[in-house]
């Protein structure tokens, strides 16, 4: 196997991963996109570099979908502002809230 | 279409179908310590062509859900805009509901309903990596 090539983690132990995710490949499949994802926000934000991580505690993927309560971990706790000051994306923080709140559905039928 | 727009187009559509009548509370999928998700139904979405199958996350405490849902959105923005080789992994559209008792939950889709996504080489969008980090099909 090539030599992990990310100092931001610890390789996990394969024998804890096959007890903890049924099995060490499924898990090493499942950790993929988030050695991608973390490479990509190190670009745009160094600081991550040197954030202690912990990648034992992760799920990762479920049923097809990255399990989003996850990624507050990947971004430590930063509030909105903060992301999205570190990671631009198409609109600004002020204009991204008001998406938030413009598609903020209201129902008393459920 | 970026995630952002389509999502919108998708909860306009799930508030349709909310407006209507046609959602009702099914299984609960799944509950933590904290929350419980429930499925509410499944529509035909013009945006994308497809079902999409709804649910909502609720909380079980005293704490309401809108922080965590404005949260969940932001880190869903980011990783569309800057990791576009996980938008298969993104749920096909994710807001929040206000409800009847004023509460807020999470609307999003209820991905239990849906095959598992996996990946192929030729979804790398170009990125560099060992194979054994490709998911295959």
């Amino acid at each position: 196997m090539e030599q992990w090539p990310y100092k931001w983690a610890e390789m996990p132990d394969l024998a804890d991963l096959s007890e903890m995710k049924n099995g060490a490949t499924d898990y090493l499949s499942l950790i993929a996109p988030w050695f991608y994802l973390k490479e990509e926000l190190i670009k745009l934000d160094p600081t991550l570099k040197n954030e202690p991580y912990d990648l034992t505690s992760m799920c990762f993927i479920v049923h097809g979908r990255l399990r989003l309560g996850d990624f507050d971990k990947m971004f430590f706790g930063r509030n909105i502002e903060q992301i999205l000051s570190a990671f631009p994306i198409d609109c600004t923080f002020l204009n991204f809230l008001k998406y938030i709140r413009r598609n903020k559905l209201q129902t008393s039928k459920i | 279409m970026n995630y952002l727009e389509r999502n919108e187009l998708i909860l306009k559509e799930v508030g349709e179908q909310l407006e209507n009548g046609i959602f009702r509370r099914g299984r609960v999928i799944g509950k933590s310590g904290s929350s419980k998700f429930t499925s509410i139904g499944t529509y035909n979405s013009p945006t994308i062509g497809a079902n999409v199958h709804v649910g909502i996350k609720e909380s079980l405490s005293h704490i309401d859900l809108d922080i965590r849902a404005e949260m969940e959105m932001t880190r869903i923005a980011v990783i569309s805009k800057h990791s576009s080789f996980l938008t298969d992994f993104l749920p096909q559209f994710h807001g929040y509901l206000l409800g009847g008792n004023n509460k807020t939950m999470i609307i999003t889709e209820d991905f239990l309903k849906e095959d598992v996504i996996r990946w192929s080489s030729g979804h790398t969008n170009g990125l560099k990596c060992p194979i054994w980090l490709i998911y295959q099909k």
